[in-house]
């Protein structure tokens, strides 16, 4: 067969077969928990994380800091919100008893408050930090908050949304300082 | 080790007999939206299709050690989990009450036609997820989205040769896959 006529040929199976969806992002980490058990390293692009090493490590540092001061956080918002929807997570394979309350606040103003209650999560390996992420259908994910968690595996951690900021999934990654990716919560 | 090179059978060996996760990620990354794909064709429902595609990957990590490299590819393979997966998701459906049946047989394909079809379809999706990326994207936009290369060219901001070279590259790659894979001659 010639190459041209052979070219062809693969044209019109790609052709014939179209465009297969796209799964969900969320959908790679319950797969792999599913198969594997305990967490697993996702690949989803971020809108916020630092990009290099060092980005990473300061970022790090600084949500270590925030935490040993006051169990907090990256981020702004605060306390004392109208909570219009609470959404539960649930740890997955060897942290599966640990668990997160995501408050989402009311949208009286520009912006909702969001306020995420952690509890039985261990403190993130050194040069590691927790992400809470959100993620509607068709957009990609938006990195929301980093955080860590203290000795006893708890933290409140603070930020804000757009007040029509569109989503469906949330969860909660461990993200390291050589860029891997966990995650460790997902919607119970 | 870069195992993205390795074939689908070997990447099944390392999941049966190391229990690899890095493996069954890159088996994940070439055959989830294939999977997924066949899954949504049977079962329909996006959300019970997650559920599907899950127990899917679930059963390539645990019968991974069932596969017999020399019974068939590792495409065939995935495809008949994923068959299944979504085979015993329809079982477990409420049975259509006898009434509801249509009057008339359905005048499309087959089972087995559609089979093959399913089949072919498939490994064409993952013979796509498996180019280099600077590839699949001409490739996918070019005969999914179906723009001319100079359209291509310009959604990627790239000089119109360069689509070319790359859509010629992965469509000989693809040639290679799809002819080891009994899809093309």
């Amino acid at each position: 067969m010639s190459d041209e006529r052979y070219i062809s040929e693969i044209e019109d199976r790609l052709r014939e077969a179209g465009a297969p969806p796209t799964p969900p992002a969320h959908l790679h980490a319950i797969a792999r928990a599913e198969a594997l058990g305990p967490p697993d390293v996702v690949n989803i692009r971020s809108v916020v994380r630092p990009s290099s090493r060092v980005g990473r490590l300061v970022l790090a540092a600084a949500v270590l800091t925030a935490s040993a001061a006051a169990a907090l956080v990256i981020g702004v918002g605060g306390s004392g919100f109208h909570v219009d929807r609470s959404v539960n997570l649930q740890g997955a394979g060897r942290i599966a008893s640990a668990s997160a309350v995501v408050d989402i606040g009311s949208n009286g103003g520009p912006v909702r408050d969001v306020q995420v209650h952690v509890n039985g999560l261990p403190p993130a390996p050194k040069g590691g930090y927790y992400e809470l992420w959100m993620q509607d259908g068709s957009s990609e994910p938006t990195g929301l908050v980093a955080f860590d968690t203290s000795g006893s595996g708890s933290v409140v951690a603070n930020t804000t949304i757009p007040k029509d900021m569109p989503w469906t999934k949330c969860w909660v990654t461990l993200e390291r300082a050589d860029g891997s990716r966990t995650t460790v919560l997902t919607l119970a | 080790m870069d195992l993205s090179a390795l074939s689908d059978e070997d990447l099944l060996e390392l999941v049966a007999e190391r229990r690899d996760g890095e493996a069954f990620e890159v088996l994940y990354r070439r055959y989830s939206r294939a999977v997924y794909a066949v899954v949504r064709r049977m079962v329909g429902d996006p959300g019970r299709s997650e559920d599907v595609v899950q127990e899917a990957f679930a059963s390539v990590w645990r019968a991974a050690r069932g596969y017999r490299r020399e019974r068939g590819s590792g495409a065939g393979w995935m495809f008949a989990i994923s068959r299944n997966a979504a085979a015993d998701a329809l079982r477990a459906r409420t049975p259509v009450a006898v009434g509801d049946l249509p009057d008339q047989a359905d005048p499309g394909l087959g089972p087995e036609e559609r089979t093959a079809a399913g089949l072919e379809a498939f490994k064409v999706h993952a013979a796509v997820d498996s180019l280099p990326e600077r590839e699949r994207e001409v490739i996918e936009l070019a005969y999914f989205s179906g723009l001319s290369q100079s359209e291509v060219a310009e959604r990627l901001s790239l000089p119109l040769g360069t689509v070319k070279t790359r859509t010629r590259s992965g469509l000989a790659r693809l040639a290679e896959r799809l002819a080891d894979e009994r899809v093309v001659s």
